[in-house]
């Protein structure tokens, strides 16, 4: 069975991009959310594998909803979806507890590198 | 399409709605400097544009977005103040940004950002808390691996994933186009299979017939439906403009928008822009006073445009309200009567004023322009919004505001239109052109000038035979003709000039869907596309604007 994996961008490009990525690696992209309060609901839905997820989103931000996750499921599996210039918030997610981080523009072995090494 | 193609056109889609968010709430900000949500977005927006173009290896986008962000980050530490000078540089970046986006989609080589660039790290090294050496090698060296390019993705796995959560898909507005089209196709074919089927089927076909039918017409609507768009895509860029055009006016000028919900066929939405743009210019620079007048008129000092979108039935009504000065009535009669237009011991009406104001004659005559402030591109507005089958009105009154009200179809697709028939074939006549439709005696028919005359209320119109038109010139067609000795005939108006065709008969008014047409080879130019009628039958739609 294929590993689950929720996608949370307020992009709908990034979106599509990653999950192009995931699923050419044989991944299944089982939800898309477009901010931190959908990925906190999705999560609890859908209960994926990993999360990939953007920081700087509307309504709720990816640290934020990191917190919440964690919250509902301390063993969730977070990879944050970081820009340049963000290293201070990626420190701040990986406290919140998110496992791993990948700098966008991705290199889509790197995102598979990350995710693999999650899942184990 | 290519997967890189795809990433391109999604790209683009979400970075337009950016870069209107942008410049909607950079205007928001101006207005309440205090308001962080305005400030928020503005940074979400740049930034999801930066990350985008990163991951396409946009190189110009990326740079100028990441020099926009570093700016709004300060900001939103609080550090500085937001004034004029600021929204202007970030709107001009913006504008840049928009450039950049447009030409690198569209293959060209994007414009040189270095100008803005350097301008944004100036304004950053203006503060001292910034770090001088760490703000300009920042702005200098590209974001991005320079060579790095958008990641190269195979053919998408081969087990289909499950249907993602989004609920919503963009579409190329040609593909709806040409599933319009094809339903068109499926009607006729539908009409002969119905004709075929009452001539010879069983109720049992006629029934599957008519049911098909039924399941036709409401996929069309779906059709229609799905084409439709907020106004607010092009409302939302308004503000911007109403702005720039007062500071260069240097007046002051509010501009309330309500109704951007409100839902547009795209193609029509994107017909009505250039003629709002031209009325929102005017409004600010003929119809809005200056300051210093509006306070001795006992006016607040800033003018106020009021921009709002209804629907009425089956029409939206777009209204273009401003509270300045309205329209000399009596300069703009004046000239008219000096033109010979209007006679002299007559009072224009709103709507006479605006018949006047947007014949091309006028608009030309520079002096008139400014004495009256609205000749310019009256014109153009008014053919636009009626090539699209709508319809302009005008209200004005002097010291206190004009007002215009562009009436539309909900849709470019489907438009009222009268039936006539010529040599037993059904035409239409979009409806928004047709005047009145009336009788007269051959006998009426007058000939001056090399043609044939007739008399409309009080009116001479120039008369186009349809039949004779229509036929190729072997003159009358074998229709039915009515009466012996009486003229059917369609007072018509287009752009300001009026005038009369003949048909054998009026047949119906109804609402066409209009199917795009290529004129067979050789064909009179006098068809701007083709509708089926409820019966499966074919009918031309008449260009007016091609028949005088």
């Amino acid at each position: 069975m294929s590993r689950t994996v929720l996608v949370v961008d307020d992009a709908i490009f990034m979106r599509t991009m990653i999950g192009d990525i995931l699923r050419q690696a044989g991944f299944e992209v089982v939800g898309e959310a477009s901010s931190g309060v959908e990925a906190v609901q999705k999560y609890k839905e859908l209960k994926p594998d990993l999360v990939t997820m953007d920081i700087v989103m509307p309504d709720m931000g990816g640290i934020d909803a990191v917190r919440e996750i964690i919250k509902e499921d301390p063993e969730a599996k977070i990879l944050m979806c970081s820009a340049m210039g963000q290293q201070g918030l990626v420190v701040e997610a990986i406290q919140a507890g998110a496992r791993d981080f990948v700098v966008k523009p991705f290199q889509p072995s790197r995102v598979i590198e990350a995710v693999q090494r999650l899942l184990g | 399409m290519s997967q890189q193609d795809k990433y391109a056109q999604l790209f683009a889609a979400e970075a337009r709605e950016h870069l209107a968010e942008m410049s909607r709430a950079l205007i928001a900000l101006e207005e309440a400097p205090e308001d962080r949500e305005s400030l928020d977005s503005i940074f979400r927006s740049v930034h999801t544009i930066k990350g985008m173009a990163g991951a396409m290896g946009y190189d110009v986008a990326t740079r100028l977005a990441h020099n926009i962000e570093s700016v709004l980050d300060e900001l939103r530490g609080e550090r500085r103040d937001i004034n004029p000078d600021l929204i202007d540089l970030l709107l001009e970046s913006t504008d840049l940004l928009d450039n950049a986006v447009e030409a690198t989609v569209a293959g060209q080589t994007p414009p040189d950002p270095t100008a803005v660039v350097e301008r944004l790290v100036l304004w950053r090294l203006a503060d001292e808390s910034t770090d001088p050496e760490a703000a300009v090698s920042e702005a200098a060296a590209p974001v991005a691996p320079k060579d790095s390019p958008a990641p190269q993705l195979a053919a998408p796995a081969e087990t289909p994933p499950r249907r993602p959560a989004s609920s919503r898909v963009r579409v190329d507005i040609r593909r709806l186009d040409a599933l319009m089209n094809l339903l068109g196709e499926l009607t006729i074919v539908r009409g002969r299979l119905r004709a075929l089927v009452n001539e010879a089927g069983s109720e049992l076909m006629q029934e599957l017939v008519e049911e098909a039918g039924s399941l036709m017409s409401e996929m069309q609507l779906q059709v229609v439906e799905s084409r439709m768009v907020p106004v607010w895509q092009i409302f939302d860029r308004f503000p911007r403009l109403v702005r720039d055009a007062a500071r260069s006016a240097d007046k002051e000028v509010e501009i309330e928008i309500s109704g951007k919900e409100l839902e547009l066929d795209r193609s029509m939405l994107d017909a009505i822009n250039d003629p709002l743009v031209h009325l929102l210019r005017n409004a600010v620079d003929h119809g809005i006073e200056s300051p210093d007048a509006r306070e001795k008129a006992g006016k607040p000092r800033a003018g106020v445009i009021e921009l709002s979108a209804r629907r009425e039935r089956s029409r939206v009504v777009i209204v273009v309200h401003d509270d300045g000065k309205g329209i000399d009535r009596q300069r703009v009669a004046k000239e008219a009567r000096k033109r010979g237009w209007l006679p002299e011991d007559v009072q224009p009406s709103d709507q006479e004023l605006l018949r006047i104001m947007a014949r091309p004659g006028f608009s030309t005559a520079n002096k008139v322009t400014n004495l009256s402030g609205r000749g310019v591109g009256l014109n153009v507005v008014e053919d636009t919004i009626r090539g699209v089958g709508g319809s302009v009105e005008l209200r004005s009154e002097e010291g206190v505001g004009t007002t215009f009200l562009l009436e539309l179809p909900l849709t470019l697709v489907i438009m009222p239109a009268l039936i006539v028939e010529v040599a037993g074939e059904s035409y239409a006549l979009p409806a928004t052109f047709t005047r009145e439709s009336f009788e007269t005696d051959e006998g009426n028919v007058k000939q001056a000038h090399g043609r044939e005359w007739v008399t409309w209320r009080d009116r001479r119109l120039p008369l186009t035979r349809l039949q004779t038109l229509l036929s190729n010139g072997d003159g009358n067609g074998a229709g039915n003709r009515g009466k012996p000795g009486v003229l059917s005939l369609v007072a018509l108006e287009f752009g300001g000039r009026q005038l009369a065709v003949s048909v054998d008969r009026f047949v119906a008014e109804e609402e066409i869907v209009v199917k795009s047409f290529d004129p067979p080879r050789g064909a009179v130019p006098v068809f701007s596309g083709a509708t089926v009628r409820p019966d499966g039958r074919p009918a031309l739609v008449l260009d007016i604007g091609n028949l005088s």
